[in-house]
């Protein structure tokens, strides 16, 4: 941990520079409280459908390649019950900080077993890179204070869950070549999504083909253009407030919200110069946390 | 590094069964903006209540695993439907009738026209 000289120009002492460029360790503390705590949303409230799982026939389970290699069993009631329940108390204890490397790797666990539970009777989403990326990445840490130091152990994964964030974006327009085709931009692609789960708002949208039409040339271009996520200054400021800005309208015309994606958003955010809310975190972990 | 290398070379040439390697594929096909497009739903009778349209989360499914599912085991699935709502919905009348039923609309040049006309593909009701 801590500041390392800037030293020789080389490719590859620079492509490590970068990687491991030093970020303030305060980031990883809010990152973990925010993320730890969206698992908590997650499971009791945002895919709380994965539960249901447990009461559909064991023939219905088609285990991905990964359940398959580790054997693991169609789920029923009490093991999916079993996995919310641990899933909750370990994600509230990592959010308090206690053990942070053995406590975030048992959510990492458990949270990507939940999701070969999620995603085994037929339909992957693809929402959940980022967010796997980075309970993944943010145990190495260790401890993490709400303090001003540099660490390029927070910088490393604070790079790694930019570059998953970036890479969804880039490999869905990719997806979107390899499947539809140059058709995806000219077809009745977004009409063909409203159609199926649109809201009222998306249903107002049904009688504006052209409105629809450059909206899919609109998706496209903005996903080629997040590795400007990448970038400093004012055009990552600006292509973050895109990016909110794009998941609440897809939200609101479709009820599609990527939100475990767009959690991910805050790792480009400066939230270390966040102040605690006294009155909603617990003094226990702003204890932890000499301000 | 193996982690972005396995998500390229999933999203080139794999599937979702390579999930969390897979290609990014929610929302990656389209449809012409001038013929058809179809959309699932599910209804069922309930007990002795008239027929009605089911959320399909009440038969423990998201659409789109219902649509694959159908692919898969064709009209097999729906006891399990069946199944599956009575073990979420204990001590309340059994499924008697479930109906898959598809809802298409016609498109011309990248817009909906007319009224959209409805096709039962599978229908399955209790015995006994």
């Amino acid at each position: 941990m801590g500041n390392q000289p800037a030293s020789s120009s080389s490719p590859i002492n620079r492509w490590l520079e970068w990687w491991f460029v030093p970020l303030p360790i305060a980031r990883v503390f809010w990152l973990r409280l925010f993320l730890y705590g969206f698992v908590l949303v997650d499971v009791l409230v945002t895919t709380s459908w994965v539960s249901m799982h447990g009461s559909v026939s064991p023939e219905l389970y088609r285990p991905l390649w990964l359940g398959r290699v580790f054997a693991v069993p169609a789920p029923g009631p009490t093991f999916v019950i079993g996995m919310k329940v641990a899933l909750v108390v370990f994600a509230g204890i990592a959010m308090t900080g206690r053990r942070p490397r053995l406590t975030g790797s048992i959510v990492f666990l458990l949270y990507f077993e939940w999701m070969l539970i999620a995603f085994s009777y037929g339909k992957v989403n693809h929402d959940r890179v980022a967010f796997l990326v980075a309970l993944a990445v943010l145990p190495t840490v260790g401890e993490a204070r709400r303090e001003a130091t540099l660490s390029d152990a927070a910088g490393w994964a604070i790079r790694c869950i930019q570059v998953a964030v970036v890479l969804t974006y880039l490999l869905a327009a990719f997806a979107k070549l390899r499947y539809g085709g140059i058709e995806w931009l000219n077809g009745a692609t977004l009409l063909r999504a409203v159609l199926r789960r649109g809201t009222w708002f998306g249903d107002e949208l049904r009688d504006f083909p052209l409105l629809l039409r450059a909206g899919q040339y609109a998706i496209v271009a903005f996903e080629l253009a997040s590795p400007l996520l990448l970038s400093r200054g004012r055009l990552q400021r600006i292509y973050l407030w895109l990016a909110v800005a794009f998941h609440v309208v897809t939200w609101l015309t479709l009820k599609i919200s990527f939100l475990p994606h767009v959690i991910c958003l805050l790792a480009f955010a400066p939230l270390e110069s966040l102040r605690a809310p006294a009155r909603f975190v617990s003094p226990k972990i702003l204890g932890r946390a000499p301000s | 590094m193996i982690v972005p290398m396995a998500l390229v070379a999933g999203s080139a040439g794999g599937e979702d069964d390579h999930f969390p390697f897979g290609p990014f594929r929610m929302y990656a096909v389209t449809t012409k903006p001038t013929g058809k497009t179809s959309s699932l739903r599910l209804e069922g009778v309930i007990g002795d209540a008239r027929p009605k349209v089911l959320r399909i989360a009440e038969v423990g499914m998201r659409r789109a695993e219902l649509q694959s599912q159908l692919v898969y085991y064709g009209e097999g699935i729906l006891p399990h439907l069946a199944s599956a709502y009575r073990r979420l919905h204990p001590g309340q009348p059994a499924v008697q009738e479930l109906h898959v039923v598809y809802v298409t609309y016609r498109l011309e040049g990248g817009a909906a026209v007319g009224d959209p006309t409805f096709r039962t593909d599978f229908v399955w009701r209790r015995h006994g």
